[in-house]
């Protein structure tokens, strides 16, 4: 363009071509200098004075090549070189940087030719800053994304560290973060509850003050990350190495922390941000490890309960089938765990008795079915080599996730030997109270005769202290028979005859055979009744017993010259007894004890009231064997209210 | 007054409701044990037999069931006397009814005085019976 325009051949014309190249001169982005055949500017566009000219100095007129230079200008070319060849006819490119503004410039030179002479250059100036910039930018770039690479890949190798052995795990990790985190120095630090310390578990390179047991409150920044959870950092760079602790954390529970430090360089949030990465990752591991640790360790002490224990443990499967069988389940039935396995749980416990075809598959197919628990089911069974052994069986289903049964346990235990245990206990009870009761009898019976006077007249003296032995012996006759009823309770012999009983003419009975003892502690029995009281289902004589024993014991503990009141009422099936005295009443605490085995209460009264401690004991119990219940009110001062109920007999016996 | 045979094997028990029933007017034969019981049932025919169930050799139940099966025997009341638990028995207590048992009394629970007036009691039922049986029979 800069030929054409400079042709002279036609005046018309070129005052056009001048206009043309002053407007495209005024709107060009690029910076355009023309210099002649001696290097001085002839001639720059604004964009040109707006890269190379100061308001001081203008750069027309001006020697070219130091209008640049005062610039501080650095080129790629050596300028005076660029300008010699393009006077000589070339056209040369040369990039430049200006120091001062920090542009970055291309500068296009051209010849300005006049027929073959070369009479001048054109420089035309490009400012490509942003183009350079953005060059920059892009090698940032990918510089950073090869180290994220770098980075991510060494974050999927952490993550490719599987397994339970822990210490392999914090080796590889050591290493693994040392790298990543570009530090020298990595320590992994666990809390210990057993001694309240974070314990360094593995470490490389660590530094002095890297104890191998911190406190937990210490100042090191291992224990200020377990304790606030967060990243802890110290910069005191050059003098000490940079330091950066994060705790290890599971579902907000904390482990441990981890501990790198580095020499050179400060820890970035980058670094940070990578390393909260890894303590996630081996929070993860830590708390699997120890999870594997922990299930291994219940599996073993199930294992080692499953072999050693005495009782015998039968696994089986929905259908019934054996699939475990332990050493002490071979000792109760015989068969090996070989011979057992894969068979039928009824065809190895043998159950024998009136069911004997169902006893063994009913408890079984019921945890199977219903999911129910069934605890000691006495069961007699037969051996493998057909000896009968008395068991007690618990059944109890296993159940999945989903709460469905896909199993059983069954726990045998030979009760055999408790079973004789419980006979020579009962017999042995037995025997000694008969021999201990024929002597007291004796006493009992020669006592009364000589009381009644059978055997000639006693002085007052010896009638007083006569009456004081039969009361004694009395006493131990009592005692006597509530151990012995305790022991059968016990052992569960009480056997009851139920039918429907008139509790009026027991209550009568009980009544009239203490009136004397009432009057003598001058205490009168009231018994209320507005209609005839219904038929109850008990055990005559045992109820007889309950009745007796609490109006007895109301009458004991009754103030002299107090009223014992008997109270009925009928509660849907049962009927209600109430007993009250005015007596001392008892202590809201010794409420609860009051029908324990030897339950018996201080009492200001007790003293004087005698007893064996085992009367309500007995008195619970043959209540509850009737179905009933009982319990016992009271106002301290004013007096106590036992209650009792017994089922009402539903329906009339048949009259004759 | 009436025969009373009395079966019990300890000594000092005999002597005492002997004393009593002698007291009392009684004619009293002593066993001391099952078979003695049922060889003196042979030549003796008491009134009322007043049986302990705890003996050597025959208990007190086999003695039962044996006087049971003898016709010139079995019309005779039997008092069991006994010093077992009361839990034993209630469980003996259906067995004793089945087999006619009188009265079932546990010696530490009463004194000779009761254990007299329950005799009594049951002379006087069985007394009764047989007159009003009389007729039937005859």
């Amino acid at each position: 363009m800069p030929t054409r325009s400079s042709r002279p051949s036609e005046p018309s014309q070129q005052a056009t071509d001048q206009d043309k190249l002053s407007i495209i001169l005024a709107n060009i982005q690029d910076g355009v200098v023309m210099i002649d055949r001696k290097g001085f500017v002839q001639m720059a566009n604004a964009e040109w004075q707006a890269l190379f000219e100061t308001p001081t100095s203008p750069v027309k007129h001006k020697i070219f090549a130091s209008t640049l230079r005062q610039h501080n200008v650095d080129f790629d070319i050596e300028l005076d070189t660029v300008l010699e060849s393009v006077f000589q006819g070339q056209r040369a490119m040369s990039y430049l940087r200006i120091a001062d503004t920090n542009r970055h410039i291309q500068v296009s030179f051209g010849p300005i030719t006049t027929g073959d002479k070369v009479t001048g250059a054109v420089a035309i100036a490009r400012d490509i800053t942003p183009l350079i910039d953005k060059t920059v930018e892009a090698n940032e770039m990918a510089a950073k994304a090869q180290r994220h690479l770098r980075e991510l890949s060494q974050l999927a190798e952490l993550s490719a560290i599987v397994g339970f052995n822990v210490e392999n795990i914090y080796h590889k990790y050591i290493a693994k973060v040392g790298s990543l985190i570009e530090s020298p120095s990595v320590s992994i630090y666990l809390y210990d509850p057993a001694t309240q310390t974070l314990h360094r578990r593995q470490a490389t390179n660590p530094r002095a003050e890297d104890l191998d047991r911190l406190e937990l409150g210490s100042s090191h920044p291992v224990a200020g990350a377990f304790a606030t959870r967060g990243a802890i950092q110290q910069n005191n760079l050059p003098q000490e190495p940079a330091v950066l602790a994060l705790p290890i954390t599971h579902h907000s529970k904390a482990l441990g922390a981890l501990l790198v430090s580095r020499p050179d360089a400060a820890y970035t949030e980058h670094d940070v941000r990578l390393l909260k990465l890894v303590a996630t990752r081996l929070a993860v591991l830590v708390e699997n490890a120890s999870l594997y640790h922990d299930a291994n360790n219940r599996r073993e002490r199930w294992e080692a309960v499953f072999r050693f224990t005495e009782e015998g443990i039968i696994i089986f499967d929905q259908k019934g089938t054996i699939v475990g069988f332990n050493p002490a389940s071979t000792q109760i039935t015989g068969y090996h765990a070989g011979d057992a396995i894969g068979k039928p749980f009824a065809k190895i416990i043998k159950t024998v008795g009136p069911d004997a075809a169902n006893a063994g598959l009913l408890p079984l197919e019921q945890v199977l079915r219903t999911g129910t628990t069934i605890t000691k089911s006495e069961q007699l069974i037969e051996n493998r080599t057909g000896s009968r052994i008395w068991t007690e069986i618990s059944y109890s289903p296993i159940f999945d996730d989903a709460g469905h049964v896909t199993s059983g346990i069954a726990i045998v235990r030979n009760t055999t030997k408790d079973r004789e245990v419980e006979e020579i206990k009962s017999d042995f009870i037995s025997i000694v109270s008969h021999e201990l009761r024929t002597p007291l009898t004796a006493i009992k019976g020669f006592l009364s005769m000589t009381l009644k006077q059978d055997f000639g007249e006693l002085s007052a003296k010896q009638y007083h202290y006569l009456s004081r032995v039969y009361q004694s012996n009395q006493r131990m006759i009592d005692l006597v028979e509530d151990l012995m009823d305790a022991t059968y309770i016990e052992s569960g012999k009480i056997n009851l005859t139920i039918a429907p009983v008139a509790m009026d003419a027991v209550m009568s009975e009980v009544v009239a055979e203490l009136a004397a003892k009432g009057a003598a502690n001058q205490v009168m029995i009231n018994v209320h009744r507005r209609q005839r009281l219904p038929l109850v289902l008990a055990d005559e004589t045992r109820l007889h017993q309950i009745i007796l024993n609490l109006i007895d014991n109301a009458i004991k503990y009754s103030m002299a010259a107090s009223e014992v009141d008997v109270h009925f009422k009928i509660q849907g099936d049962n009927l209600l007894t109430t007993i009250s005295d005015h007596g001392v009443g008892i202590n809201k605490s010794q409420l609860d004890r009051l029908f324990t085995k030897f339950g018996r209460i201080y009492n200001p009264l007790s003293v004087q009231a005698g007893g064996t401690g085992l009367g309500l004991y007995i008195v619970k119990n043959l209540v509850e064997s009737h179905g009933g219940r009982i319990w016992a009110t009271s106002v301290e001062g004013k007096g106590s209210k036992f209650h009792f109920t017994i089922p009402i007999a539903k329906q009339l016996p048949l009259t004759l | 007054m009436a025969k009373i045979l009395l079966v019990e094997d300890d000594t000092i028990l005999v002597e005492m409701y002997q004393a009593k029933f002698e007291i009392e007017g009684h004619d009293v034969h002593v066993a001391t044990n099952g078979e003695e019981c049922l060889k003196i049932l042979k030549e003796f025919k008491p009134e009322l037999i007043l049986l302990d169930i705890l003996m050597p050799k025959l208990n007190g139940f086999h003695v039962l069931k044996e006087i049971k099966k003898q016709p010139d025997l079995r019309q005779i009341p039997v008092i069991l006397l006994t010093n077992l638990g009361q839990a034993e028995v209630d469980m003996n207590q259906e067995l004793a009814k089945a087999l006619g048992v009188n009265d079932y009394l546990i010696k530490s629970h009463h004194t000779p005085d009761e254990v007299v007036s329950k005799a009594d009691k049951v002379l006087a039922q069985s007394k009764h019976d047989t007159e009003s049986d009389a007729p039937a029979e005859a």
